[in-house]
């Protein structure tokens, strides 16, 4: 009994804490190895592996910035015209329209200047501002340069940027980010990537499908609505213009004032009844004509446009809050976006 | 204060080791002072209007526990079980038991003292232990330490008093000390891995696919959330009991198993004898045996036939009892009832000699009904359940998630944007999670039996260290899906 009391200590007291801190090195070492791999989470990791890796380098380029109602569509379907590389930097909203800024500059680094940058999103994108676990994964662990982190920490106020809890564990993993606690990020996604199990030299690239005329587009309509279809409801529209959103647009339409990049800046389509509420509210109207004149004190000559002012997009025709249904709405969003994007080269011509 | 949060792991826990161990190398017999004194801490931390609530059911029960053994007067018991279950009836069926009687039911958030279920049930089977002369009544200090020792006292195992008394005579007589800390801890970290790192990995997946039940959901989809959430609710609660038993190890004390393997059954019988163990013998022989007897004693058997006397009627109320004890819903009762009635086709597939079917077969369909059964259990009410239920057993609801469609081609199946098996990557993970959740509900053994034992090797202390450090790795987190709000 002695005997079998005085493993069980040394196991307790000795051998655990022995093999805790040889696996806690163990990782460390392991994560060390794939520190060259980015995690690829997603799409936003995809993008920014690419242009690290200078897998694409463009020369001449149209860059087009979106969150997922635009993305679902340039992923895709072929939406380039003949003129221009279209370099597609389509995000999701989660890193809102500060990702977007981070991804044009780390873009810069790697490629020429573009000639012109084209955002086609909700106009929530641009005052959606990622908070907590949603800024760790969407921001500050895709954009981790000392200089990248500098800006996001300036767009966000110290009480947001020190939520670290007071006890003990917390602290540790904040203090020492061990590799132990955060696993996924820093072995699994980077062996994943490293073993190539993760595309992204196609990253940046538009979707290779090919969009049907209109009047084959037309006949996929039938099929689309259904009158069980579940109505989902609009979150509560937040157009407001707040100070970190006044801020980013002025850095931004900055930057490409000095870049001498034409900007454009279209509404991508709004279920019919969010986009009458915004419209009539005059939170729409206000918003765009806040970024005019943003752009005039600037002096960035900007566009805008506005993809449901001349197309009604039925409730029903999106599948969730932001995406349009697969088959008739996605391949006729796609249709208006091809002849957008090749008008706009023609205005750029 | 949950076991699980930092406040328990890194400041009361190891404070009330501590504490407890120089108490208990003095020559002071302070013990259960200290151990009752920390776990109405602990019961307080978070909610401290209940504990008067607590202390006031374990003086009533004190009280009716010396009466009913003294005889003092002639329905003490009944009396005593009456005003148990007006306690937790005030407090946790008021609003539900009104609405089964309103035609427009009125919508209730109430809110339940904390473990007031396993409390109270724990005193009305004292009660009755008393009244059978199993045992003897306490002191009250002892009283208080019964009911409310930490580990146990928020959602069991249900402790029985003939099994507890021994062990606390031996913690006043200094008998047992440190024997068993170091399996403590193991067992410990052992129930806190299935709860923080298996059980709330697999919850958000969960959660989105009960969010998309009216957004067309399909056949395979619905299987699979219903068994991701069997496994989700399997190392929730096994974790929780097992850190529970680790818990008491620590300080001497052997609590009962609650869970043992169970998705290795072959048939319901089986099935309840390896979940909620100490639950299930609480309504087996406090519920069930006690009316099955008085069933038997009416003597119908002239007028019925002796299966529905004897087993039926007893083992649907037994089993409508202990749905409702989950909670006040309907949807509870039909947990129950669900499995009330799979048990009594079971119980007269063995009296009647039916053939057994094959092993796998019989694992498949005992796991179909504890499936359907858990769709009760897991839904917000009883007509999403029913949803639910439709989506399970409409084979045609089959489609292709469109993400796939690059890649597999079927002929003859829809290609449908999938609500829970939307993208490539989330299917993948689940399918990783899933399968990895199955293995380990299967392989890890039953940690909190009496005859468990760990080799104290390098190995082990490997794995047990990967277990702690990957457990604190997912203390806290988020237990929800970020990517699903884009």
């Amino acid at each position: 009994m002695k005997i079998k009391k005085n493993s069980s200590f040394a196991f307790l007291f000795i051998k655990l804490p022995i093999s805790l801190i040889l696996i806690i090195l163990l990782f460390e070492f392991i994560a060390i190895l794939l520190s060259d791999y980015r995690a690829i989470r997603h799409g936003l990791d995809r993008k920014v592996s690419n242009i690290e890796n200078n897998i694409t380098q463009y020369s001449s380029s149209t860059l087009l910035f979106g969150d997922s109602i635009t993305k679902d569509i340039v992923d895709d379907f072929d939406i380039s015209s003949s003129c221009c590389n279209l370099v597609n930097l389509t995000t999701n909203r989660a890193s809102g329209f500060l990702g977007a800024y981070l991804l044009y500059k780390r873009y810069k680094k790697n490629n020429k200047v573009p000639k012109s940058l084209i955002i086609i999103s909700t106009p929530k994108f641009l005052s959606f501002f990622p908070e907590g676990k949603t800024k760790e994964l969407y921001l500050t662990s895709v954009f981790n340069s000392s200089e990248e982190k500098e800006i996001i920490d300036s767009f966000y106020s110290n009480s947001e940027k020190t939520k670290i809890g007071f006890t003990p564990l917390s602290w540790v993993k904040k203090k020492y980010e061990m590799t132990i606690f955060n696993l996924e990020d820093k072995i699994i996604y980077p062996l994943v990537n490293s073993l190539g199990f993760v595309n992204i030299r196609t990253a940046l690239s538009h979707g290779e499908k090919t969009i049907p005329p209109l009047n084959i587009i037309s006949k996929m309509k039938n099929n689309t609505l259904h009158k069980n279809d579940k109505k989902l409801n609009n979150v509560n529209s937040n157009l407001a213009i707040t100070q970190k959103m006044d801020k980013l647009i002025e850095e931004f339409f900055t930057l490409l004032q000095n870049d001498n990049v034409n900007i454009f800046i279209a509404w991508a389509p709004l279920k019919s009844s969010y986009y009458t509420h915004i419209k009539t509210n005059n939170e729409l109207p206000k918003l765009e004509e806040y970024l005019l004149k943003k752009a005039k004190n600037t002096n960035l000559n900007i566009n805008l446009y506005d993809f449901s002012a001349k197309n009604n997009f039925l409730d029903n025709s999106f599948r969730d809050q932001d995406h349009l249904k697969i088959g008739y709405w996605k391949t006729y969003y796609a249709y208006l976006l091809k002849n957008f994007i090749s008008t706009i080269n023609e205005e750029i011509k | 204060m949950l076991f699980n949060s930092e406040i328990f792991l890194f400041l009361f826990l190891p404070l009330t080791i501590l504490f407890f161990y120089i108490i208990r190398l003095s020559k002071f017999k302070l013990e259960l002072l200290f151990l009752s004194a920390s776990s109405l801490l602990f019961y307080a931390w978070n909610d401290p209007k209940w504990l008067l609530l607590l202390l006031l059911s374990i003086f009533i029960n004190f009280l009716f526990a010396h009466w009913i053994y003294k005889n003092k007067f002639k329905y003490a018991l009944e009396l005593g079980v009456i005003l148990n279950i007006l306690l937790i009836g005030w407090f946790k069926y008021r609003y539900f038991i009104l609405n089964s009687f309103l035609e427009n039911p009125i919508t209730f958030n109430i809110a339940i003292p904390l473990a007031i279920s396993f409390f109270t049930f724990q005193q009305i089977a004292f009660l009755i232990d008393i009244q059978d002369k199993t045992v003897k009544p306490l002191n009250f200090l002892d009283h208080l330490f019964f009911v409310s020792f930490f580990p146990q006292l928020i959602a069991g195992p249900i402790v029985l008093a003939k099994n507890i008394f021994p062990q606390i005579k031996a913690i006043k007589n200094k008998i047992k000390a440190l024997n068993f800390i170091t399996l403590g801890f193991t067992i410990f970290f052992i129930g806190l891995f299935k709860k923080v790192f298996l059980a709330d990995s697999i919850a958000p997946y969960v959660t989105v696919g009960f969010n998309n039940i009216y957004n067309t959901l399909t056949f395979l989809e619905a299987w699979s959330i219903i068994s991701a959430f069997a496994l989700q609710l399997y190392f929730d609660f096994s974790g929780y009991s097992e850190m529970a038993v680790g818990l008491g190890l620590l300080f001497g004390f052997r609590l009962p198993v609650n869970f043992n393997i169970p998705f290795k059954s072959t048939s319901m019988i089986d099935f309840w004898k390896r979940w909620h163990i100490s639950v299930t013998r609480f309504f087996m022989l406090y519920v069930y045996s006690p009316l099955s007897l008085y069933i038997n004693r009416l003597n119908l058997l002239p007028y019925a036939n002796s299966i529905l006397l004897v087993l039926i009627i007893p083992t649907i109320f037994t089993f409508i009892i202990s749905g409702l004890w989950h909670g006040p819903d309907w949807k509870f009762i039909y947990f129950g009832l669900v499995n009330g009635i799979a048990l009594i086709i079971n119980h007269i597939w063995k009296i009647y000699k039916m053939p057994r079917p094959p092993r796998l077969i019989a694992w498949v369909l005992t796991m179909s009904v504890v499936l359907v059964s858990f769709v009760f259990f897991r839904a917000n009410n009883t007509s999403d359940a029913i949803q639910f239920l439709l989506i399970m057993f409409n084979p045609f609801l089959i489609s292709l998630p469109s993400w796939l469609f690059a890649y597999i081609n079927i002929p003859g199946l829809n290609v449908s944007t999938l609500p829970f098996f939307a993208t490539g990557v989330f299917t993948i993970k689940f399918l990783i999670i899933f399968f990895l959740s199955f293995l380990l509900a299967l392989k890890i053994p039953n940690v909190s039996d009496e005859n468990f034992k760990i080799k104290y090797n390098w190995r082990n202390s490997i794995l047990l260290s990967i277990i702690v450090l990957l457990s604190f790795s997912s203390l806290n987190q988020e237990v929800s899906f970020i990517y699903f709000q884009f």
